[in-house]
């Protein structure tokens, strides 16, 4: 079944689910209450604090190379290695022959979207090692199987009860309807886990270029321990996660603390400049990072989806989006979900197989409304779409299909043409309508507008 | 190398031939709302946030009251189970309080894969700057004893004085020390994974304590 199909048959299953949507508008109006009371108290004006933050975003793009330069130069000169990679395959040929050096078994992870983009957990287990992973909602989804729901979020569509199953299931806890008992599972159950581990695998937030810094925000604690347990910290981030200098992060910690969670600033900020220094009591020996292209320097390369690269992974365009607040993360079968990932999937991967999703979407703006770094989010969606139509990367009858529409339209006296032999639209339209939409089709009236206007201007 | 000169190749390529000039940061005065103006107004807002956070705060007025608040903080955990961090600091509360002296191991430097390091019921450790705003502690692993000591315990508790209080994070982010590991902790661990309920002590600490002298 290809992509699109698949993503019609989930659609329409999770939109008709009534389940998963009330946990979801639970969760999404939790937060929406959260962000918006954030963003008054906090910030003297949110939208000129967006603009300062678009504009340092800007100055990165326009300066990536040198940037790049830098904060590799940087970073070295405190003792760490950087590895380029230009694919997924290339990232994970760097991981292995890191975990093979050190002669590694086990892997401990923070969350990363990075490295959920390069399937490190699959490469890790299919080279015979183990792989935990310790933010909570990331150890639920692996445990149970899955991929993460949502890139801020990953399980968010786990239920108290449906958790409390899983882990009685594999982890032998008993079976309790609290929070904090599960948490504490999930605490006591990872506590040896950091200790033992060879490697301790982390994304970025941030990279700095000035100071040579990799910025690492959480709240549970997890990503501390994964960077200062194992003997070996291998950081795994996208070419453009990169900041000018220490100086932006006043700014951007709370942006991105008030626009993921409703924070005033996240409960760690870890701010690393090396493996273990001179004199200091702990801390990994070898501090690897591997910067991963993978399709971003095309975005890079296009003038009009450059932009894209000023995303700093927040969540917030998910949360305000219509269509994933029904169809939910998973539908998309992508990395990324939401808007940001219905714009950048279909060039981080095959146009052909992603471009339906710039489709599914009803053009609202919701998320170009939230974005903290102004990125124009459903102009982007269109220009994707207009973009796989002159690629051809759309079907055949929907090209057809455009063009006819195109003609029908483009003319008053085409369009009347129908109110003419009114009895014969309906039918004409019934098949144009999407698939899944279980609503009645309503009665279309025996007078259109134009029919009522040019009456109206003749009396 | 190939695959970085390939990539950088790639990305000089497509850089915009006009750029804006350089880049402007903000003052956190001028960005947010919630700026102490006096010090006065940094300790109580210090104060306000952490309580908010559940963190908590005992002001002491020297080093023998932050002796005698960590001594109670201490209550009922066993002898030599708690680590402390610098030895100076720990000198001087324990001045007039010698019997605090059995809670704690001297050895500050156990193996990285020692087991014994996170059975402890305490990390007691300095702070280099208290960001009033966000009711922050920041700390390095130069001035708090590495990275694992005020993370792996279930307990942190942070000696700090009331001239390290800083507006907001602007007015530290420039003056951090030079150490490998750097750490903005604003609240004890917490996690909201679970259909949104907030639970403390995730995998860092469940309880943080400010014991602020002066």
């Amino acid at each position: 079944m290809s992509n699109y199909s698949s993503f019609i048959r989930r659609s329409e299953e999770k939109a008709e689910d009534r389940g998963h949507l009330l946990k979801i508008l639970k969760a999404v109006s939790t937060h929406d209450s959260k962000v918006e009371a954030m963003k008054v108290s906090q910030f003297r004006d949110w939208a000129s604090a967006r603009v300062q933050a678009e504009g340092i975003k800007n100055h990165v793009l326009e300066n990536l190379p040198e940037l790049l330069e830098q904060f590799e130069e940087k970073i070295s000169a405190r003792g760490a290695e950087v590895f380029w990679a230009r694919t997924t395959g290339e990232a994970q040929t760097h991981f292995l022959d890191i975990c093979r050096q050190h002669n590694a078994h086990k892997v401990i992870k923070s969350k990363s979207m990075t490295t959920e983009e390069i399937l490190l957990n699959e490469t890790i287990e299919s080279a015979g090692m183990k792989v935990w992973e310790s933010d909570l909602g990331e150890m639920i989804v692996q445990l149970a199987g899955e991929k993460p729901y949502h890139i801020v979020t990953p399980a968010m569509h786990k239920s108290t009860a449906e958790i409390s199953e899983l882990f009685h299931e594999k982890l032998g806890t008993p079976m309790t309807d609290s929070a904090e008992e599960l948490t504490m599972a999930a605490r006591s159950y990872l506590r040896d886990a950091y200790i033992t581990a060879d490697i301790g695998v982390t994304g970025a937030n941030f990279l700095i270029a000035g100071e040579g810094a990799i910025i690492l925000t959480e709240n549970e604690g997890n990503a501390r321990l994964t960077m200062s347990c194992p003997p070996v910290h291998v950081v795994i981030a996208g070419i453009e996660k990169l900041l000018p200098s220490l100086e932006a992060l006043p700014l951007f910690l709370p942006l991105l603390a008030t626009s993921g969670t409703g924070q005033q600033i996240t409960c760690y900020n870890s701010i690393i400049r090396g493996p273990r220094q001179a004199g200091e009591p702990d801390g990994p020996e070898k501090l690897y990072i591997i910067l991963l292209d993978n399709g971003r320097s095309d975005l890079y390369s296009s003038r009009r989806f450059r932009e894209s690269l000023r995303c700093i992974r927040c969540g917030a365009c998910l949360n305000a989006c219509p269509v994933y607040r029904t169809i939910g993360g998973h539908t998309y079968q992508t990395t990324y979900q939401g808007p940001i990932g219905s714009v950048i999937t279909p060039h981080l991967k095959p146009m052909k197989e992603w471009q339906h999703l710039s489709f599914a979407s009803s053009l609202c703006a919701a998320c170009t409304s939230v974005c903290p770094v102004k990125i124009d989010l459903h102009t982007l969606l269109l220009e994707n779409r207009s973009e796989a139509y002159s690629d051809h990367a759309t079907g055949f009858l929907w090209r057809v299909g455009l063009k006819f529409w195109a003609y029908m339209f483009g003319s008053r006296s085409r369009l009347n043409f129908f109110r003419t032999i009114g009895w014969i639209k309906l039918p004409f339209i019934r098949p144009f309508i999407p698939r899944g939409l279980r609503k009645r089709i309503p009665v279309i009236p025996s007078k259109s507008f134009s029919n009522l206007w040019s009456s109206h201007e003749r009396s | 190398m190939s695959g970085r000169n390939e990539i950088l190749k790639k990305l000089r390529r497509a850089v915009p031939a006009e750029k804006a000039i350089g880049y402007s940061v903000p003052s956190d005065e001028t960005v947010f709302a919630d700026y102490p103006d006096t010090k006065e107004k940094m300790k109580a807002l210090f104060a306000e946030r952490l309580k908010q956070l559940h963190g908590e705060l005992i002001n002491v007025r020297d080093e023998a009251g932050a002796g005698e608040a960590l001594e109670q903080l201490l209550g009922n955990f066993p002898d030599q189970s708690c680590l402390a961090y610098p030895p100076e600091l720990m000198e001087k509360l324990t001045v007039s309080n010698p019997g605090l002296m059995n809670r704690f191991t001297g050895d500050f430097n156990l193996d990285l894969d020692s087991p014994a390091f996170a059975q402890f019921s305490a990390g007691i450790t300095n702070a280099d700057f208290l960001v009033a705003r966000s009711g922050s502690i920041i700390l390095t692993a130069a001035t708090a004893g590495g990275r694992r000591l005020s993370v792996l315990p279930p307990v942190h508790i942070v000696i700090a004085y009331a001239g390290q209080i800083v507006p907001s994070l602007d007015s530290a982010i420039n003056k951090l020390p030079d150490s490998s590991y750097i750490t903005i902790i604003t609240g004890p661990s917490r996690t909201s994974d679970i259909e949104k309920k907030l639970v403390l002590g995730a995998h860092g600490p469940k309880r943080l304590a400010v014991i602020l002298i002066g």
